[in-house]
């Protein structure tokens, strides 16, 4: 999903905030979209006409504020977010308007409680977020409402615009500034979205600028490449992941050069011929091009454009610089460049990293040189970094990883070991270690496969990143452990692993993208509760309420659920054994949540628990288990549901008596055998039985007669 | 050859009881004759029963003198042949009858059983299922 799709989220909607006739405007012109971030915007995907039946529909937020959806602010909008007018209920709380995020990618919620605490000038304050349903498309989505500006510092970063005077940018722009990145810095916020059309004016005047919005993506996500360092630059926009205070004073640089030009620098090279420009001749060269600054200006901008964060200007060189001291900032170190260029891809390369660019571009090719050795000798001799060589060799042993092809493995190793501080660069992804939340939260929210990432997270290339790092950084410890977590995450086939449990892992804050929820926002257990009761009402429900993305939701948030009660409820799993972990997955879920009866949850989870009857050898015990249960689910607890279908008393008992009757039906069965034998032997039996028994018979009456005749003649 | 040794020595010994014996236990001598099972069950229904029957007139014979006169008018009296030749036929019938009466009794006794053991089983099935019929 790229940061233009916003254009679809938009789609439809009228581009003037209250003219009446915007909607046939919009209509009759799509190209008239708005243009973001330097980005233009993708074709309406919408017809105007089912925006048509969203006009006057207002969004009730948190019941304190109104939103308007046919009323989009396109000056405020950005590629992760979409503007709107908004107005609060309690007249006195301010002029606001909304952002509303896109479906799917995560909000960064770690600064959100921060942002929303931050009452400084040079910050757009975050008046109030919430959950609403969108008409547009009848999902929910999360909204933040937001005091409103009084405009925007530049039209957009691609129209020209009188460039400011020195005076004006230092007064009107770096002093203010400075103060919010110091507000910022002391918050311990990145803010990741510096660039002049995601700043506003505070005041008509226009003295008070203020940094736009930062939290309804991830950090990075809208920042064209041109605002960012080489090594973000190069990063796809969502896998950019946290950065620096070092990497927003780049980007207030640029922007800076951005007013002082009147235009974007460098705005009409492309972003991979911009990439390699900066590499080769350091930033501040490839941005400012032929332009001359004065001296005291070229010194903040070339200050903050230095390469080497390390060397960059800090907060503090730029508040000596407003206080009249005159510094002169490190000048920008090229790249090693070689004694003789390496051919590759057709082009003679002089540096490292821009082999590795290269390199990276093209695998195949890339895989047939390294292994011809070209590499090694043009490091060791024409290059002379004969360290290099040697982490190059390393990179090309013990290529560990179960999935995805070895040579793919290999190259990305080695241009890792060539350009270190790049992201990692696998199958023409491009990601920061700490990026693959971004990165996996915008594949699995537009529904693509996310199999190249999986392939570079087991294949242990963060890991390998982390080890080519020649500057150790404490957070990377933390890093390792969570990627080699994930690595575990992703061996593992059940419910509750795999890729969709890396996915809320690490965004924490990422709402459960499941289908089964129809588009509703859910990001913790109760509202996934809630959620499932009222699907579960639904005649159209799917056949399951647990499916890859849930149980890998509830498994993330820590002690909702038990991951053995999760896990067995993988499809093959015995039938009766998945029921009962329905059972009790949501037993513990509705318990630990303290959540309220749900009647419907339970009649969905009842009317899949037949195989758990199978369980239960005794027809009766089922039939009776079967009326209890229907009693039970109307009372909306999973509890005693639980102890039907999974008592373990009862189904000893049943066990005991069933081994019992399988006792008996093999006793009659031996007894129908034997008798049967006998009726078939019968003349046999009855001969040698009957003249035994008429031989005893006879003794018996001869010794009667005997007895009789003795008795007689006595007498 | 023992039963012909015996009644020769008794023949010198009592020739009335002898020859009335002889005469009476003819059916006796037929079982016999007749019965070449080891277990002699013929010899042993027949042979009872007509020694019983025969045991009335050997009495009195040897209450009328125990003559070879008297010995013959026993023989010769129908009521006492009745008694002995009787005797001996319900010997025969109890052979011949009661392994018949015995066949119809073990059929009759089988097939009830046979047919309880269906009803059970078949009651064993409706409530545990045909797994209780699986075989170990």
């Amino acid at each position: 999903m790229a940061p233009s799709d916003l254009a679809s989220f938009l789609a439809g909607e009228p581009p003037g905030p209250t003219d009446a006739t915007a909607g046939e405007t919009a209509a009759a012109a799509p190209a008239a979209r708005p243009v973001v971030a330097g980005r233009p915007a993708a074709p309406v995907a919408r017809p105007a006409a089912s925006m048509a039946a969203d006009s006057g529909t207002v969004v009730t937020l948190l019941d304190r504020y109104e939103i308007f959806p046919d009323q989009p602010l396109p000056e405020f909008s950005h590629a992760g977010a979409g503007a709107f007018a908004a107005r609060p209920r309690d007249r006195a709380a301010g002029n606001v308007f909304a952002y509303v995020g896109r479906t799917g990618l995560p909000v960064r919620a770690e600064i959100l409680g921060v942002m929303g605490g931050a009452e400084h000038a040079g910050l757009m304050a975050i008046v109030d977020h919430g959950v609403a349903e969108w008409p547009a498309d009848r999902a929910e989505r999360r909204i933040f409402v937001c005091e409103a500006p009084a405009g925007r510092l530049v039209e957009s970063l691609t129209a020209a615009q009188a460039p400011m005077g020195e005076d004006q940018v230092t007064r009107t722009f770096i002093r203010p500034v400075v103060a919010a990145l110091h507000e910022l810095q002391g918050r311990r916020v990145f803010h990741g979205a510096i660039n002049p059309a995601n700043i506003f004016r505070r005041d008509v005047q226009g003295n008070t600028p203020m940094l736009g919005d930062c939290t309804t993506v991830p950090p990075g996500f809208i920042q064209p490449v041109a605002f960012e360092t080489v090594e973000r630059g190069m990063t796809d926009a969502a896998a950019r992941g946290e950065g620096t205070p070092a990497d927003d004073l780049y980007a207030f640089g640029v922007s800076i050069l951005h007013l002082l030009l009147g235009r974007q620098p460098a705005a009409e090279t492309d972003d991979r011929t911009l990439l390699a420009a900066k590499i080769g001749k350091g930033s501040y060269g490839a941005l400012i091009g032929n332009t001359r600054l004065s001296l005291t200006t070229m010194e903040p901008v070339r200050g903050l454009l230095v390469d080497d964060p390390d060397d960059r200007w800090t907060l503090d060189d730029l508040e000596l610089w407003l206080s009249g001291r005159r510094l002169s900032p490190k000048q920008a170190k090229p790249p090693p460049r070689a004694s003789r260029s390496i051919a590759f891809g057709g082009t003679e390369h002089w540096n490292a990293r821009l082999l590795a660019t290269a390199l990276a571009a093209d695998p195949q090719a890339a895989n047939t040189m390294i292994e011809r050795g070209d590499l090694d000798v043009w490091l060791r001799r024409s290059l002379g970094d004969e360290e290099m060589a040697d982490r190059v060799v390393e990179a090309n042993k013990a290529l560990f990883g179960w999935t995805g092809p070895i040579e793919a493995r290999r190259v990305s190793r080695v241009v890792m070991a060539l350009d270190p501080r790049a992201p990692i660069r696998y199958a023409g992804r491009s990601v920061m270690p700490d990026g693959f939340g971004g990165a996996l939260a915008e594949v699995l929210a537009s529904g693509g496969g996310a199999q190249v990432l999986a392939e570079m997270i087991t294949g242990q290339l963060p890991m390998f990143w982390i080890s080519a790092q020649q500057r150790l950084r404490p957070e990377f410890v933390s890093l390792a452990t969570r990627l080699d977590q994930l690595s575990g995450f992703l061996r593992r086939q059940e419910p509750g692993y795999g890729l969709e449990r890396c996915l809320y892992e690490l965004n924490p804050s990422m709402p459960c993208i499941s289908p089964i929820l129809k588009g509703v926002y859910v990001v913790d257990v109760a509202g996934l509760l809630g959620t499932l009761e009222r699907v579960a009402g639904d005649a159209d429900r799917p056949g399951e309420p647990i499916d890859r993305h849930i149980a890998a939701f509830l498994l993330s948030r820590k002690g909702a659920v038990g991951s053995r009660t999760i896990e067995a409820l993988a499809v093959d799993a015995p039938a009766e054994r998945r029921c009962v972990a329905f059972v009790e997955s949501f037993d513990e879920l509705q318990r630990k949540a303290q959540a309220p009866p749900l009647p419907n949850l339970c009649q969905w989870v009842a009317s899949m628990i037949g195989p758990a009857f199978e369980r239960y050898h005794s027809r009766t015990l089922r039939d009776r288990l079967r009326d209890e249960i229907g009693r039970l689910v109307t009372d909306g607890q999973f509890g005693p549901l639980r102890g039907l279908v999974g008592s373990a008393t009862l189904i000893q008992r049943d066990a005991i008596a069933f081994d019992r009757a399988r006792r008996l039906h093999v006793h009659a069965g031996r007894v129908i055998a034997l008798r049967q034998r006998e009726l078939e032997n019968k003349a046999v039996i009855a001969g040698a039985v009957g003249r035994q028994a008429a031989a005893i018979i006879a003794c018996l009456l001869a010794a009667l007669l005997l007895a009789g005749i003795v008795v007689m003649q006595a007498i | 050859m023992w039963v012909i040794i015996c009644a020769v020595a008794a023949g010198f010994v009592a020739p009335p009881t002898t020859v009335l014996m002889l005469a009476g236990l003819v059916p006796t001598l037929v079982a016999l004759i007749v019965d070449r099972t080891a277990e002699r069950h013929a010899v042993i229904a027949v042979g009872t029963l007509n020694f019983a029957g025969v045991a009335p007139s050997v009495i009195a014979l040897w209450r009328d003198g125990h003559t070879m006169d008297a010995a013959l008018r026993l023989l010769i009296d129908p009521l006492s042949m009745l008694v002995m030749l009787g005797a001996a036929a319900i010997g025969w019938v109890l052979y011949l009858g009661v392994p018949s009466v015995l066949a119809v009794f073990l059929t009759h006794r089988n097939e009830a059983e046979i047919r309880r053991m269906v009803a059970r089983r078949e009651d064993l099935v409706a409530e545990w299922g045909p797994e209780v019929a699986a075989k170990d």
